[in-house]
């Protein structure tokens, strides 16, 4: 009995020896609201830092059935004044699918979603591109180019050098059923097939360089991430196969094709249905690393897997939480080296948003909670970037209304990728 | 000092070391989610109660509290369905769901949407309406007060006891057909 007691305490000295440890470097943590130009009536709002450090804040306003693009950046302290990227009364508006801006070497790209003229619900991805010479946004253009009206959403971008942009998105183009063969009574349409993953690059103007589809049957409606390896783009998303399990794949350009698309982790989560509820990864050098929400057997968890190896292959799934969270996840690398992760931890219909660092080797290094907010739909994906060590997060507040908000978490803590 | 002495100070210094785990500058938010949404009640409320709801609560759906709070629909079986734009298979299990909902019209169940992406009541009705919906849709305030747990998958839809009980929840699309099996399953009148 002595003995049980004794080793008790040893565990409980254990666990809070380790708190204290994270405690000590915790408390250099600060996180800074920040006040960009944004009103009310503000949502879907994402960040990204370009190749000079600026960061940049992209969002919707919306009244009634008209809604606008903007963006603003952020030099050093300073806030530009929002400029729009594009408006309209057509668009397809919803809190998991939002538009993505992208900033290249020759100006920027920018996407939302627009209703296709003659389907109930379809909705195609349109783009524009601006000539920073010209200081102009070029005229829209539609991105995939199967003019069959269906879902087409869930972009992701990056810049790939010499004013090229890379995409990916879900295409629904297999979801519609085919037209039946003309002259017969059969009046059956034949079996329609499911969504897929789909890329293609760009070049400054908006011409489709290149375009692959990089797999065949995908989860409907979970958004997608793509970052930039050492050796080359990668893109993780949620997978489907036939016998409905829906688990976080990741697919590679390396030797000038797309590699065959492979678990990061196999949760095994079989779900007949769609999530809503897709991953994030990042890369610096050869790391890459990927947070994902799953809930096999109703157990939610957010989970983080670490490649050294340009996403080849993942170490085991370390645990970022488990139970009250309903996932909404996103990922940044600081200069350092260190990974950071956003998510939501959920007490009933409140929520925190929460931010974590976790060194290269999966240790937690520090974790805060950065704004109170809710468990609805309605607040949206929180979207974080790094710049240098710090890293940038934004979501939408909606207690009163909606708007966007902005913060700043600055991790005053020396590198300890290598433990 | 006695190893639970011992215990009780290491559990203080890890209080203390959260507690310690400060935060500056963070923006905690009041609590209360804002209703943007009407107060349209079901066009179908029911016109008398089961008496079977507690039998099958218990058997059927022992991880999912009862909800004490009455909606306007307190009195009836529910099916509730959770649907979005962005769900695909939501949309293939819709018109079964319309066959359902005239079938049931003079039962005692009501076949009930919600619009899962919580947009406000008037774009709500307005999809519905684009999707091809005829059953009636809550406003938020009634899913509220139903306290049904989140959907981690779409589509999904609750089979609700009249005291507000979370029977079943299925995930996936659903058939008319399977639905009628269910309901026999659980003993529901219909």
């Amino acid at each position: 009995m002595r003995s049980n007691a004794l080793k008790n305490l040893l565990q409980t000295l254990l666990v809070g020896t380790l708190l204290m440890g994270l405690n000590a470097r915790a408390q250099d943590l600060q996180v800074s609201m920040l006040t960009p130009p944004v009103t009310d009536q503000t949502s879907l709002s994402r960040v990204i830092t370009d190749a000079k450090g600026n960061v940049h804040l992209s969002w919707v306003a919306s009244k009634d059935d008209s809604s606008a693009l903007y963006y603003a950046t952020l030099t050093e302290a300073n806030w530009s004044p929002a400029h729009l990227i594009q408006q309209g009364n057509d668009w397809f508006v919803n809190w998991a699918d939002f538009p993505f801006l992208a900033v290249t070497d020759t100006g920027m790209v920018a996407h939302w979603l627009q209703k296709s003229a003659d389907g109930t619900y379809d909705y195609d991805i349109n783009a524009v591109f601006f000539d920073q010479e010209k200081h102009t946004w070029g005229q829209p253009v539609i991105i995939h180019k199967d003019g069959v009206s269906a879902e087409h959403g869930f972009v992701s971008m990056l810049p790939l050098g010499e004013g090229r942009s890379f995409m990916t998105w879900l295409d629904g183009r297999n979801t519609k059923p085919a037209t039946p063969h003309s002259g017969t009574d059969n009046k059956e349409h034949t079996m329609a097939g499911g969504m897929t993953l789909r890329a293609a690059v760009f070049d400054r103007h908006g011409e489709t360089l290149e375009e692959w589809e990089l797999d065949g049957l995908t989860c409907d409606c979970c958004n997608t991430s793509s970052a930039m390896t050492a050796t080359g783009p990668v893109v993780v998303y949620r997978d489907r196969t036939e016998q409905e399990i829906r688990d976080i794949y990741i697919t590679r350009f390396a030797d000038n094709q797309w590699t065959k698309p492979l678990a990061v982790s196999n949760d095994h989560w079989k779900v007949p249905g769609c999530p809503v509820n897709g991953p994030a990864v990042a890369a610096q050098g050869h790391l890459t690393a990927v947070v994902w929400f799953t809930a096999k057997d109703d157990q939610p968890k957010v989970q983080l897997a670490i490649s050294n190896n340009d996403g080849a292959a993942f170490g085991t799934p370390i645990l970022v939480d488990q139970g009250a969270t309903n996932g909404r996840v996103s990922m940044a690398i600081v200069d350092s080296g260190d990974i950071a992760i956003s998510w939501l931890h959920t007490n009933g219909k409140d929520a925190a948003l929460k931010v974590a660092l976790y060194s290269q080797a999966g240790k937690l290094l520090a974790e805060t909670e950065v704004a109170g907010t809710q468990s609805s739909r309605r607040s949206g994906f929180p979207v974080i970037t790094s710049q240098g060590n710090d890293i940038y997060v934004t979501w939408t507040d909606i207690s009163a209304g909606s708007q966007v908000k902005m913060a700043r978490v600055r991790f005053n803590m020396p590198p300890v990728s290598a433990d | 000092m006695s190893p639970l002495r011992y215990t009780i100070i290491a559990l203080l210094i890890t209080g203390v070391s959260l507690v310690g785990f400060t935060v500056i500058g963070s923006d905690a938010l009041p609590n209360q989610m804002p209703d943007q949404a009407s107060s349209q009640v079901p066009t179908h409320a029911p016109t008398h109660a089961s008496t079977h709801a507690s039998t099958h609560a218990s058997t059927h759906a022992p991880n999912i509290a009862p909800n004490p709070r009455p909606i306007e629909a307190l009195g009836s079986w529910k099916i509730i369905n959770y649907w979005s734009t962005t769900c695909a298979p939501c949309r293939i299990e819709i018109p079964e769901l319309n066959l359902l909902f005239d079938e049931l019209a003079a039962s005692n169940i009501q076949v009930l949407g919600v619009n899962f992406d919580e947009d406000d009541r008037k774009t709500t009705l307005r999809l519905a309406r684009r999707l091809g919906i005829e059953f009636p849709t809550l406003n938020l305030s009634e899913v509220e007060a139903l306290g049904l747990p989140a959907p981690s998958a779409l589509p999904t839809t609750y089979i609700v006891s009249p005291t507000n009980e979370v029977l079943t929840k299925l995930v996936g699309i659903q058939t008319k057909a399977s639905i009628y099996t269910l309901l026999t399953e659980l003993a529901i009148p219909h």
